[in-house]
């Protein structure tokens, strides 16, 4: 399992998330992103773990959330497609010091307001020591934890 | 003691020790991303990770079948809508 995420450098309006596909270190050359390699392949497993355990397909997006940031993360939210539905999105904007999670129709029966409440108190305790990678990793662990596996496997 | 040998000991000798310990520290700086300081601002384009699509499908194929309607039956019946791509729920934090 050695698949990497992959860097989208479109504005928010344009974008919707790249499936992860493999990148090098020379791609990511050409691309100075907020991340360091290391740091991608810890975002890239704990997205991974956490979709492959609980079937819910989580995203995370770094950016900055303009204007109402609830309101624009949960514009983001339907460009996950199909997926959406039982999907979730944490959309972190470091600018603003902003973490907004939504989760969607199907995926929300299992990851409740207060669960995700949960994951972001969590996760803004490592934002606010300066560890991004951290805590999004945190909070994916936590969220996965919450949800559990998908009852068809139970 | 002479004094070449004084410069080597008291000079030299912590100097070097000096350099050793300032390259153990900075000179691995290219290795470790740009760090996060909350209130800066943040100069970066806005990127979004998904999981690799196989890790999701994986798990559809897993496990025993679900029982199928028959279509007609389902298409008479069950006739659900997919749930539509809106939000449902969430939190937000501030940090």
């Amino acid at each position: 399992m050695s698949t990497h995420g992959t860097v989208t450098s479109e504005g928010p309006e344009a974008m919707s998330p790249h499936a992860a596909a493999t990148t090098t270190g020379a791609d990511r050359a050409h691309d100075p992103g907020p991340f360091s390699m290391k740091q991608l392949e810890r975002l890239d497993e704990a997205l991974t773990m956490a979709s492959r355990e609980t079937g819910i397909s989580f995203t995370v997006y770094v950016g900055a959330l303009a204007g109402d940031t609830r309101v624009t993360a949960e514009a983001l939210f339907p460009r996950l497609g199909a997926k959406a539905a039982n999907g979730v999105l944490l959309a972190v904007d470091p600018g603003q010091r902003v973490l907004e999670i939504v989760t969607g129709q199907v995926s929300a029966k299992r990851l409740p307001d207060r669960s995700c409440a949960l994951a972001a108190l969590s996760m803004t305790a490592a934002f606010g020591s300066g560890d991004l990678v951290g805590g999004i990793v945190n909070g994916l662990r936590m969220l996965s934890d919450q949800a559990g596996h998908p009852p068809r496997l139970r | 003691m002479s004094v070449v040998e004084t410069i080597l000991v008291f000079v030299v000798a912590p100097a070097a020790a000096v350099g050793v310990m300032a390259l153990l520290i900075w000179g691995r700086g290219d290795t470790r991303g740009p760090r996060y300081r909350p209130g800066r601002e943040w100069p970066y384009e806005p990127v979004w990770y998904a999981p690799h699509p196989l890790a999701v499908q994986d798990l559809s194929q897993r496990g025993p079948a679900r029982p199928q309607l028959p279509a007609a039956v389902s298409a008479r019946t069950v006739t659900s809508a997919p749930p539509a791509p809106t939000a449902a729920g969430g939190a937000r934090g501030t940090w």
